[in-house]
């Protein structure tokens, strides 16, 4: 039946108002209410079906449960356009939330209140009510979420009738499920005030009915007690013992939300750190290596998280982080970053012979970054840098994106510390040569550059850079024009003689260069400072450069903690980036949006020079 | 918290569209097509933010599964629910396909009304809304008791198991399921090895049944120090000694233990949900018994490849290994396969690149040796052998982890059935994770 209806779909509408009103249609159960399941087919379609609307209202006086709940899906997503119609469903709404059923009468209510109707409320405040007091939890539940739903559509609705109050009342049912709907619907109707009060007494009776609740109520429950500010110590560790049984649900997102819990009430407590990071890394190592690959993803940037807070106490954990072959990419990718911030000098070897499996991998992308990574962790930990010969053997491997990456990451390295160049570059330009990465315009950049930077080290260095100074005019990347400038510039003040000539000629081509204005303004600048004082181009071209320190991170590490299990440590943006309304139920953690702001820029700064970050960054700007 | 769930084919069309909050609208449909089951690149993340809404997406064979979100949420729970969404269709439907999902359709609008109440997931629990949404859209003529009940256990203290449940035998399985995961390196050492288990049981019992599990678990306190440290003294743990007790990195349980008296004597109590079910999870990392040693080795001359690989059943010889399958990946460029395999069947399968070779059963302690010889070629650029791993398939019935279930009670007060009436059965199976080994 559904797969007859894709072919033909444009026509049809006409076709099932004939059949909804067909008098023997309605009579047969089953094909009446096989008519309006393909109603809402074409609703899921994207066809516009609303003009049934006064044929599905008469539809919806039924006994089969099924074709009640399509209906009622129906009006809820047509009640909208048609308010003067949906007074006539509410006759049947009314009499379906008194059915003798709870199914019935919390289906009735669910579909009530999620009409979106707003001269239509005054009619479900009584059954609303009366849900709220109703015998079975289930229609409690439904009547509690119900209250959100109208308090939304009516803002003043919930104070007007006193609303509120009766949530506050079901905090205390006896149902778990009810109390967890409450505590979520206040949450939301009561925002505006900072939300649900936690009293001592409410936030001890939430602690400790917590495992009564659904894993998913858990997530919520959680979030809200987050607000909850103990007294003391004791307090906070007795809550904590309460909470730690959380941490062995299988669940991903129950133990994410208690570790929330464990972070947030120790923040300032700076002697137990590291015990509770110790006791939060074993589960979440557990589930990132067994649960699905998307969850094991959220889990994966969520230890990330820790491990740059506290390296040491993952260090021993490295291995969890080695890539499997049948993890997917983006798995693959943030692995790799893990294991470049949990490298320190106790387990960097290891970890880089592991990177140097990874760079003969089939995937271009994920290659290059195992050579990014391995110059990262070579930067990061002083000891390893003495494994640089790693870096040389990849050149070895014939492949022209590696050896690409590896001119560029050696250029990294060395700027961070020139003083092993004499070691490194005679063994590296043995090596290499300009024409291993014809389609590379940044490696050419980078090979440039050390030519410039080192060339008193480099024997023909002048004649490396005269054949690509030859080729200038091929270039077509300014990046690399500028460069080749630049390094020109500067072996000529290390070597007059060799360098005198081609100087000229490479001055000579730029200043002619009329399509790319940096380029020519440039070599304009360079040529009338070589004019008019070369003692001050001296000291211009050969500038000591400043040392690279490595970039705070604490900030952003920080902002990720503040906001863990959220989206934000998935983005690495604080939330201001990427949502547009706060959610009610986190409230305690937003920070002053000036604030926030700032850090994002901050954040946005550190991304721009550090090229690596930008892949994982989300883009925020629609395509 | 989730704005909407949606779910498309692999063409991109919406098959199933349903919207919670009033945040989003229809919109959202196309942006996530054109954005991601249409993009050019393929998408690399799981998660992705296309003009200010969140949009977390799964897929499943060729079905794409999204929900939708305009507010910081957790990303992990809400992978979790997709997750949870699938098994659940799984459950009702077998197979989460195209034609499963559009002949269904109703009855997934009816669960996904059920699961999430204006975006916050309820109650997702398979068996209690298997009661009441049913593919046939029965039960609105069950009698008013039922109605009460079934409504009663979506939401009440034990939501896992309905009252009045009888059986004429009284019976009881029980797996220790573990998958073994390997990564070794071409000298032979593991690199990294862990065991991931689950025990999953199966539980014909009447009433309501008070269930207690041993397991030869050797107390890793590793909680202890937070524990001294929060200051609470509840580290009551005594250390019993038994025979070769096995030290669990971390363990997770389903609702139904009760984990505070887990805490107190590490004793695993609960009352089963009926039928099957996942009672635990857990993990460990120290003296894991692989079950299958391989080692390859390739040698290569010119346009030959010589491929050996040895492997051994390194367990009992009284058990048998089932369904060992050996894959062995071989360069794109490979033009003509000789395999000899001393046992089973070895084919070289050109569409995969890979030689697969299997066989049924293999006794422990047993070896067999697998040779190929490879022709490759003429390419003109030669370009390396990216050599991915070679990775083995089995099933062996004994526990690498070591785990052992020592006892299991159950007691049933009101019905007073004894412990002796329930017949029991337990069942060890390790079969293979991601069980990897790197070429030389």
């Amino acid at each position: 039946m559904a797969t007859k209806g894709y072919e033909n779909k444009r026509s049809e509408v006409n076709e099932l108002r004939t059949l909804l009103r067909n008098p023997e249609v309605q009579r047969d159960p089953q094909r009446y209410c096989e008519v309006v399941e393909k109603v809402t087919l074409y609703q899921t379609l994207g066809l516009d079906v609303s003009s049934l609307f006064s044929d599905m209202v008469l539809a919806c006086a039924t006994r089969s449960l099924v074709q009640k709940k399509l209906v009622y899906l129906y009006l809820c997503n047509y009640a909208q356009s048609n308010s003067d119609l949906t007074l006539l469903t509410i006759n049947t709404l009314q009499k379906d939330c008194r059915d003798t059923n709870p199914m019935i009468r919390g289906l009735a209510l669910r579909s009530m209140c999620g009409l979106r109707v707003p001269n239509l409320v005054e009619y479900v405040l009584v059954p609303l009510k009366d849900g709220l007091a109703d015998k079975s939890p289930y229609v409690r539940q439904t009547a509690v979420m119900g209250c959100v739903k109208l308090f939304y559509l009516d803002q003043s609705y919930v104070t007007d009738n006193n609303l509120a109050e009766s949530l506050h009342a079901m905090i205390h049912d006896r149902d778990a499920q009810v109390v967890a709907n409450a505590v979520i619907a206040l949450e939301e109707v009561l925002a505006a005030r900072g939300g649900i009060m936690l009293t001592q007494e409410v936030a001890y009776m939430l602690f400790n009915r917590l495992r009564e609740f659904t894993e998913w109520k858990q997530c919520a429950v959680m979030n809200v007690l987050l607000r909850y500010k103990p007294a003391s110590d004791d307090e906070v560790f007795s809550i904590l013992n309460i909470v730690d049984e959380r941490l062995k649900h299988s669940n991903t997102g129950v133990v994410l939300g208690a570790a929330r819990l464990f972070l947030h009430f120790t923040a300032e407590m700076e002697d137990i750190q590291e015990d509770i990071y110790e006791r939060l890394k074993t589960p979440l190592i557990t589930l990132m290596s067994s649960a699905p690959a998307e969850v094991s993803f959220s889990v994966l940037h969520h230890l990330h998280t820790l491990v740059k807070k506290r390296p040491d106490v993952l260090a021993k954990d490295f291995k969890a982080f080695f890539c499997r072959f049948s993890d997917p990419a983006y798995v693959k990718t943030k692995k790799l970053d893990v294991l470049v911030d949990v490298a320190m000098e106790s387990n960097f070897e290891p970890i880089v012979e592991e990177m140097t499996a990874y760079v003969t991998d089939i995937d271009v992308e994920r290659a290059r970054h195992a050579v990014r990574c391995v110059g990262r962790i070579a930067v990061k930990v002083p000891a390893a840098a003495e494994h640089c010969t790693t870096l040389l053997a990849f050149l070895e491997l014939n492949s022209e994106y590696v050896t690409a990456e590896t001119v560029i990451v050696m250029r990294d390295y060395l700027r961070h510390s020139p003083s092993d160049a004499v070691d490194l570059l005679p063994q590296l330009f043995e090596l290499i040569s300009p024409d291993l990465f014809d389609d590379e315009s940044d490696a050419r950049a980078a090979f440039a550059w050390l030519l410039g930077e080192f060339g008193e080290l480099i024997e023909d260095a002048p004649y490396l850079l005269e054949a690509m100074v030859d080729d200038v005019e091929a270039e077509e990347t300014a990046a690399v024009r500028l460069q080749l400038l630049n390094s020109t510039l500067k072996l000529f003040f290390k070597r007059p003689p060799e360098c005198q000539k081609m100087l000229g000629r490479l001055l000579e081509t730029l200043t002619s260069d009329e399509i790319q204005q940096d380029v020519h303004d440039r070599a304009l600048l360079y040529y009338r400072l070589l004019r008019s004082n070369p003692d001050e181009a001296r000291r211009v071209i050969n500038a000591t450069l400043p040392p690279i320190l490595d970039h705070d991170r604490s900030a952003m590490t920080d902002m990720e903690l503040r906001e863990f299990n959220t989206l934000s440590v998935i983005y690495g943006q604080p939330s201001i980036n990427f949502t547009v309304q706060q959610p009610p139920y986190c409230t305690f953690g937003t920070i002053d949006p000036t604030a926030a702001l700032k850090q994002a820029q901050q954040a946005n700064d550190e991304d721009e020079d550090e090229e690596e970050e930008a892949d994982d960054t989300p883009s925020f700007t629609q395509r | 918290m989730i704005s909407g769930v949606f779910l498309y084919n692999h063409k991109g069309d919406c098959l199933i569209s349903r919207t919670y909050r009033d945040d989003i609208t229809r919109s959202v449909v196309d942006a996530f097509r054109a954005n991601v089951i249409h993009a050019r690149h393929s998408v690399r993340s799981p998660v992705i933010n296309i003009g200010r809404a969140s949009y977390f997406h799964l897929k499943r064979g060729n079905m794409w599964l999204v929900a939708v979100t305009r507010l910081n949420a957790n990303a992990a729970l809400v992978f979790e629910f997709l997750n949870k969404v699938v098994q659940l269709m799984e459950a009702y439907f077998a197979q989460f396909s195209d034609v499963n999902v559009r002949n269904n359709f109703s009855l997934i609008y009816e669960l996904l009304d059920e699961i999430l109440d204006y975006g916050y997931p309820q109650s997702t629990d398979p068996d209690s809304l298997k009661l009441f949404i049913t593919q046939q859209g029965l039960n609105a003529n069950a009698s008013r008791e039922e109605q009460t009940k079934i409504t009663s256990q979506v939401t009440g203290q034990i939501g896992w198991r309905r009252d009045g449940i009888k059986y004429r035998r009284h019976e009881l399985y029980l797996d220790v399921l573990e998958s073994v995961s390997l990564l070794m390196s071409p000298q032979g050492q593991p690199l990294s090895a862990h065991v991931a288990g689950s025990i999953r049981m199966k539980c014909y019992l009447s009433g309501m049944p008070e269930c207690k599990l041993g397991i030869n678990d050797k107390i890793v306190n590793k909680d202890g120090a937070q524990r001294a440290a929060a200051g609470a003294g509840a580290a009551q743990k005594k250390k019993r000694n038994r025979k070769a007790p096995i030290a669990i990195d971390d363990l997770t349980f389903h609702q139904c233990v009760r984990l505070g008296k887990f805490d107190m004597d590490r004793s695993i109590s609960f009352i089963p949900p009926d039928g099957e079910f996942e009672l635990m999870k857990y993990r460990t990392t120290q003296d894991i018994k692989l079950p299958f040693r391989v080692t390859p080795l390739v040698q290569e001359q010119g346009n030959r490849i010589d491929i050996t690989v040895n492997i051994k059943a390194d367990f009992d010889p009284s058990l048998f290994g089932q369904k060992v399958e050996v894959r062995i990946p071989v360069p794109t460029t490979t033009s003509k396969v000789n395999v000899h395999a001393d046992r089973g069947k070895a084919k070289y399968k050109p569409g995969e690149n890979a030689v697969v070779w299997k066989m049924k059963r293999f006794a422990g302690g047993r070896t067999a040796q697998f040779t190929a010889e490879l022709e490759l070629l003429n390419v003109s650029d030669k370009k390396k052998w990216t050599k991915s791993p070679v990775s083995v398939k089995f099933e062996v019935p004994f526990s690498a982890s070591g785990l052992e279930v020592k006892y299991l009670k159950i007691m049933e007060r009101k019905l007073g059935y004894e412990d002796t009436e329930v017949t029991k059965w337990v069942r060890y199976i390790s079969s293979s994770g991601s069980y990897e080994v790197r070429y030389a």
